[in-house]
């Protein structure tokens, strides 16, 4: 059974955020801790982590047999208990940004990627925790009403 | 009396380390540690930094306002080797004080 463009495109990111390590030549190890779609609070043993979703698809008809959509995609990243813990994340917001921009079509599946916002948090109890989400949209083309046929 | 008055009058006994309390080492900003009776609590405490659920904890202290008058923020406990720093400092105006803790 063959899976859908968005089905490859969401294996493609997790693929790819998994080589976000040091030894890969970036600043963290986010990728060692990864997770799609987590919906759960993260515990400690879980940091420091990248959690990813794919949420809002917005797709527009194209002449008569194309549909162009714009997937949107969240990375949270998420660390606590560290020293200089904004530094720490600013890494890692800048390790994510460096790895989508490894290939804006995700192996040739989207025809390019665009960069969001991102939004930096702090917060602090037992551990000072810190996290970002950062936002980018995929954008790719199928068949009209064929999600598992690229163009 | 009321009940409420009668737990006030005999605070000393929810500060007793054998019934309650445990002893802590207290840093005030501007004296000597000492050792001090308090009440000690480590509950779930739910963190969101951008939003994003993190299971943090809330450690805190409750301690007779008597033992912590001036506590400030920054200010050390050290419990089990372990030293935790006061973030915030609530008395209850019942003669009790609760200080709120972090690890860092």
């Amino acid at each position: 059974m063959s899976d859908s463009r968005r089905q490859l495109l969401v294996d493609a990111v997790r693929t790819r955020f998994a080589t976000i390590l040091v030894s890969g030549g970036y600043e963290t190890n986010i990728g060692a801790k990864l997770f799609e779609w987590r919906v759960t609070e993260l515990e400690t043993a879980d940091l420091p982590a990248l959690n990813f979703r794919d949420t809002r698809n917005v797709t527009e008809q194209k002449l008569s047999h194309i549909h162009q959509h714009a997937l949107e995609f969240e990375a949270d990243v998420l660390t606590a208990g560290v020293s200089e813990t904004p530094k720490q994340i600013r890494k890692m917001i800048a390790d994510v940004v460096k790895c989508i921009g490894v290939d804006r079509t995700w192996g040739g599946i989207a025809y390019d990627t665009d960069p969001k916002e991102d939004v930096l948090g702090m917060d602090q109890a037992g551990l000072i925790a810190g996290g970002a989400r950062i936002k980018f949209v995929i954008k790719y083309r199928t068949r009209s009403f064929n999600p598992y046929s690229p163009q | 009396m009321t009940v409420a008055a009668r737990i006030t009058a005999d605070l000393a006994k929810f500060f007793n380390t054998g019934d309650f309390a445990t002893a802590v080492s207290y840093t005030p900003a501007s004296a000597a540690a000492r050792s001090i009776n308090v009440q000690w609590y480590e509950p779930y405490e739910y963190s969101a930094p951008a939003e994003i659920p993190f299971e943090n904890s809330g450690p805190a202290v409750l301690a007779r306002t008597s033992d912590v008058s001036a506590a400030k923020q920054r200010e050390t406990i050290v419990k089990t080797a372990v030293t935790y720093y006061v973030i915030a400092v609530h008395p209850t105006g019942d003669g009790t004080t609760f200080l709120l803790l972090s690890k860092q």
